[in-house]
């Protein structure tokens, strides 16, 4: 056999693997980043729906409602604001069930329900930004209204997972595709 | 081999640009999702700038209601409303922000109660503020400051105040100085420049009387009080038993002289007497000054302070009304916006 064919055929097979493993890595690389464009996308309906509820805790169109949070747990909080500005007041409850991994907004028994949020955490500040400990403004835990009303900044945080595992080249061990997000609001009207 | 490995390289350069290609298209899908969310929070803070916006072409020009403006920056531009309500006390503000070469739009509605109007004279926090550290000061006579309230409807406050420990000091202890701190003056730091700008405003306004000599007229009366000038001599002959408003005792200009006041009978003066470069106030009656004094300097000249004879000077919070009302007869006050809700 042509010994110059034979090193062709045997350089151009191993440029043929080593382009074949890239692409897999990058097939692969490239469904992990498909599944978190995916997840992002959820991810930024719940971003959304919190940016619009949260802002608005406590408003009403001639001044604002006194009191307005009910509730502040570390995965739950219930509030009074009119958030689509309809003229009229709304109870809103953001409920995180780490069960079923499950976050539940309810508006006015209205349901909705966000699934694979993985961690949900709520935290929140004074005027002065000092944390406030869920035992004096939880219901469950006793808190009071008048610890409440010094709520001023609240932390929302959570992680959403893709719906299915996704693994690397070869890997046994598949994992879920994860996108954390986190943002501190300033409801304006609790400052009024 | 020549051809062979002409076919191999270009089969593996087709394959190389298709993979960069496709890498090529997902760094442009994750620069777009950055792009976006840096947008929409660009879009957030310029709808929260136009309410600013808003506020301040609505106070230029109260006129403007009920029609759009737009506000182009460099990266966006913001279209700003203002809107009556059914409550002539309440407006609607309507922000809305939109970014250049993008989708991002962000919108604000506010409410604000503009009933209220700044106060143009700094409120009253004692019976006698010294704000300059440059004085004499003596009391004596049948004279006395206080700073008690009397009306039942102040907080008691201090006698004397003044800007520093060195002010404190040249009052030293008097007894016939009452309030919070008893016999003493309390520093609180206070500063002329706001009174001296009130002057400046004051000085050349059409409702304002320049007195001096014998003077017999009014002094203004509750309802309508007035403000007063002494840049010379000046001696309030009998007849006069009261005064409302505000009272600016100075050293008169080129003429370099002291502003005197001569009080011959019983006389009350309610509001806000000031001060300024000058403190000769001769009381052969018993006047009495219910509200504030404010001794200050705006030149580099030292300000003796000499209260004599029976002169009662008695904090009054409430005078500070009279002294308001008097200014706000030719000074526009600003308008206060105050917040009532906002929506996003």
């Amino acid at each position: 056999m042509n010994l110059g064919l034979t090193t062709s055929f045997i350089v151009a097979g191993i440029l043929l693997l080593s382009i074949l493993t890239m692409n897999m890595n990058l097939s692969q690389s490239s469904t992990q980043l498909t599944m978190r464009q995916i997840t992002e996308t959820k991810s930024n309906t719940i971003n959304e729906i919190l940016g619009k509820d949260i802002p608005n805790i406590g408003y009403k169109e001639v001044g604002a409602i006194s009191s307005p949070i009910k509730d502040a747990q570390e995965g739950k909080i219930e509030f009074e604001g009119d958030i689509d500005n309809d003229g009229s007041e709304e109870t809103v409850i953001w409920d995180y069930n780490s069960s079923d991994n499950t976050l539940t907004r309810d508006v006015g028994g209205t349901e909705t329900t966000f699934k694979n949020v993985s961690n949900f955490e709520i935290e929140y500040f004074d005027s002065n930004r000092n944390s406030i400990s869920p035992s004096l403004i939880s219901t469950l835990l006793g808190g009071a209204q008048s610890e409440r009303d010094k709520i001023r900044f609240i932390d929302i945080s959570y992680t959403l997972q893709s719906k299915e595992k996704v693994g690397g080249l070869g890997s046994s061990n598949p994992e879920y595709i994860e996108v954390t997000w986190q943002k501190q609001f300033t409801p304006l009207n609790l400052r009024l | 081999m020549g051809r062979a490995m002409l076919i191999i390289v270009t089969g593996m350069l087709i394959a190389l640009g298709y993979t960069f290609m496709g890498m090529s298209n997902q760094r442009q899908a994750l620069t777009s999702q950055s792009v976006s969310k840096a947008n929409k929070a660009l879009a957030q803070n310029l709808a929260h700038s136009g309410l600013q916006f808003a506020i301040d072409k609505f106070n230029s020009d109260n006129s403007w209601v009920n029609s759009e403006s737009t506000v182009d920056l460099e990266d966006g531009s913001i279209q700003i409303e203002v809107n009556t309500t059914g409550n002539p006390d309440i407006i609607k503000v309507n922000s809305t922000a939109t970014m250049n070469g993008s989708d991002a739009e962000h919108k604000v509605v506010a409410r604000y109660d503009i009933s209220q109007k700044e106060n143009l004279v700094p409120q009253f926090n004692s019976s006698l503020g010294i704000a300059t550290d440059d004085f004499n000061f003596f009391l004596g006579g049948s004279s006395n400051i206080n700073g008690y309230d009397e009306t039942g409807q102040c907080e008691d406050r201090p006698g004397v105040e003044v800007k520093s420990s060195d002010g404190k000091s040249k009052v030293g202890e008097n007894e016939r100085i009452d309030g919070t701190p008893e016999d003493e003056a309390s520093i609180s730091g206070i500063e002329y420049d706001p009174y001296a700008d009130l002057v400046k405003r004051l000085e050349d306004q059409p409702q304002t009387e320049r007195i001096s000599g014998n003077y017999k007229g009014d002094l203004g009366t509750e309802d309508d009080p007035g403000i007063f000038f002494i840049e010379d001599y000046t001696k309030l002959t009998g007849g006069i038993s009261e005064g409302y408003g505000i009272m600016v005792v100075r050293a008169g200009g080129e003429l370099d002289l002291e502003g005197e006041l001569d009080v011959a009978g019983n006389f009350d003066f309610n509001g806000l007497v000031i001060f300024e470069n000058a403190w000769e106030m001769d009381a052969k009656g018993t006047p009495t000054i219910n509200g504030s004094v404010i001794v200050g300097s705006t030149e580099d000249q030292q300000v003796n302070i000499d209260i004599n004879g029976n002169v009662q000077l008695q904090y009054d919070c409430t005078a500070h009304d009279y002294a308001n009302m008097a200014a706000e007869k030719d000074l526009d006050a600003d308008r206060i916006y105050k917040q009532l809700s906002i929506y996003e």
